[in-house]
């Protein structure tokens, strides 16, 4: 498989009132072509900021990207791209998706003029041509109605409707990278289902590679070849996602695993949680950031951060470390 | 829609009614009577004979009905200070100059306002933001009085450019009209800033910078109409406030204006100028606040929905 897209030692710091929040602290990994890529990991781990980072769609005033980051596309740095050619990717080659589809989307234009907008900033047609393109891509996203669509604005629609819309708005280019950063949080259980299945049926169609990013394990079995897990601002486990689902290998993975609620599970059964929180990222972080909620952890746990071994930094992969079993309890389930 | 509008003029007569029904008593609760207000030292039949001729004599409830019915008819009544000046004609000849003046002021206000406040929500927290603000500040602020004779005394005394006072000529407009945008200026920077700031931070402007549209659009087109909205209800009582004029910029330069008309009257205790004055105003203005509402229901598609609904 042929890499898309490769982040190259992402750093990315907010400066708040009290002080640096260091969100995203070193991430690096490639997109293949037409693959799906999983980013996975609970609030505030730096899975958002990473998406928007690749797109530099972070506020530069309280945003700063680090001078070793790099984000490499066609053998360009899109963190240094002058402007104008930045905006000939975003929407066209690289477009995005993002979680609310009613705020993401501008309420006093109608569906079809903000459609038609994309189409007409990256190909040279007229009115009458985007209006039909816009039709087009209202119907590959199994809209009805597509011609009445055009006339409605955002408020007129159902949040499933929406978010239809802004993957027919992302898709206008016939991009070769979907970054979809929770497009499903803000919907219904059926409807995310929906959505899901569809832009799984539009990536095998328009073969493109997505990255989808998630708080949600459980979305991601269905849907992705390749998952990574962040924590901390750092990328924790990588796999494809048979690996990190039958064989987790960090702690963090493995609770996350045992914390989705299963249709078979006793009544009365308490749902597993993962005690504690995260780290404080103002903090420098010597050891691992999951060493104080992790029921493994050992003494060199809390001094220093381990190499990455088979996709995962964690001291248990050392030779030396003891033998344990992650999904301890979990397994008869 | 037809109905809904139907029912907010509805609406407007009620406001409009109980306006000049607070503004009949509270006139008649100031001491005095036009007559003393022009004569103090008037024998007190004469005074009686006066007031009686034209109906103060009777009992305020009386005289209250007896204005409304006047008004049903259409005729806002005269002047008691000088007879034969009916309250129409004052409208005709003296708001036209305030409102040249104020219309003048406010657009040059607003228009500089509206950008002042974008350039500020653009750079926001850099220099053009502070400059803005603290422009702002000071102009709403400083009371025009300061501001006028600030300006008198630099470009009428000291660098004699301008004239000081009186109404003969596009020369004698360019003073008020300076001290009157001030305060328009300033308060649409403000106003427009913050509705700017908002708009800045919407998601949609991350989805239409994701879209990989130039910033130019980006604010031309999502910026700046939906930061423009909230603006329209305080525009079109700003527009319905020119016709009232200032009454301090217009005695400042002494300007024919219907501000200055309308304060003294009240001094004068000119009942029906003053109430006549204040109908007409009243009117502009609840006719300025359905206007706007109608023209935020063509702008803004949400509301038009829920009126419809």
């Amino acid at each position: 498989m042929r890499e898309l897209l490769t982040v190259k030692n992402l750093s990315v710091t907010f400066s708040a009132y009290h002080g640096e929040v260091k969100a995203v602290r070193d991430v690096s990994f490639p997109v293949y072509e037409g693959e799906t890529l999983a980013m996975v990991g609970e609030s505030g781990c730096g899975k958002s900021v990473t998406a928007k980072a690749i797109l530099r769609l972070l506020d530069h005033s309280s945003a700063k990207v680090s001078s070793a980051s790099a984000v490499l596309y066609k053998g360009k740095n899109l963190l240094t791209l002058p402007k104008r050619e930045l905006n000939r990717i975003r929407g066209s080659e690289i477009s995005m998706v993002f979680q609310d589809a009613m705020a993401s989307l501008n309420p006093t234009m109608t569906v079809g003029n903000q459609i038609m907008e994309t189409v007409r900033a990256h190909q040279a047609v007229g009115k009458r041509e985007a209006a039909k393109k816009a039709c087009e891509l209202l119907a590959l996203v199994e809209l009805p109605d597509p011609e009445g669509l055009l006339k409605r604005y955002p408020h007129e629609l159902s949040g499933g409707q929406r978010q239809r819309v802004m993957i027919a708005m992302a898709l206008s280019c016939d991009p070769k990278l979907l970054i979809a950063d929770e497009p499903t949080t803000a919907l219904d259980v059926t409807v995310q289902a929906q959505i899901l299945g569809l832009l799984l049926k539009l990536q095998k169609k328009l073969n493109m590679s997505v990255l989808l990013i998630t708080h949600d394990l459980g979305l991601v079995a269905g849907v992705a070849d390749r998952v990574q897990v962040m924590y901390a601002g750092q990328i924790i486990e990588r796999g494809t996602t048979r690996e990190i689902f039958q064989a987790p290998k960090h702690p963090y993975t493995a609770a996350l695993l045992t914390a989705i609620p299963r249709r078979n599970m006793e009544r009365r059964q308490p749902l597993t949680a993962l005690p504690g929180t995260p780290p404080d990222l103002r903090l420098e972080l010597n050891g691992c950031p999951f060493a104080a909620r992790c029921r493994f952890a050992m003494p060199i746990c809390k001094k220093q951060m381990p190499e990455e071994t088979e996709g995962c930094r964690c001291w248990l992969r050392h030779p030396m470390a003891p033998k344990v079993d992650l999904m301890e309890g979990d397994r008869d389930a | 829609m037809l109905k809904y509008i139907f029912k907010r003029i509805a609406y407007m007569a009620l406001v409009m009614l109980t306006v000049t029904t607070i503004t009949f008593f509270l006139l008649h609760l100031i001491p005095g009577d036009p007559i003393t207000a022009m004569v103090q030292d008037l024998p007190e039949e004469t005074r009686q004979n006066y007031l009686a001729a034209y109906g103060f004599e009777q009992p305020l409830g009386k005289q209250y009905l007896l204005y409304l019915r006047q008004l049903l008819t259409g005729d806002l009544g005269q002047s008691l200070r000088y007879p034969g000046r009916k309250v129409a004609d004052i409208v005709a000849n003296y708001s036209p100059v305030s409102a040249l003046v104020g219309g003048i002021a406010l657009l040059i206000g607003v228009t500089l306002g509206l950008a002042c406040g974008v350039l500020a929500a653009l750079n926001r927290d850099r220099w053009p933001d502070r400059a803005v603000m603290v422009l702002a500040l000071l102009g709403t602020t400083i009371p025009t009085f300061v501001i006028a004779a600030l300006l008198q005394y630099a470009l009428s005394v000291t660098w004699p450019v301008f004239p000081t006072t009186g109404y003969k000529g596009a020369r004698y407009l360019v003073l008020p009209v300076v001290c009157m945008c001030v305060g328009p200026l300033a308060t649409y920077a403000r106003y427009m800033r913050s509705s700017m700031l908002d708009v800045v931070n919407a998601d949609y402007i991350l989805t239409a910078e994701a879209k990989g549209l130039s910033e130019g659009r980006i604010v031309m087109k999502h910026m700046l109409r939906n930061s423009l909205l909230p603006c329209v209800t305080m525009l079109c009582v700003s527009v319905a406030g020119i016709f009232a004029g200032s009454f301090i910029v217009e005695s400042i330069f002494a300007l024919p204006g219907l501000g200055r008309y309308f304060i003294s009257a009240i001094s004068d205790r000119d009942y029906f100028v003053v109430l006549g004055l204040n109908v007409v105003l009243t009117g502009v203005y609840v006719c300025a606040i359905l206007l706007s509402d109608i023209l935020l229901m063509l702008l803004d598609p949400r509301i038009r929905t829920g009126v419809k609904a």
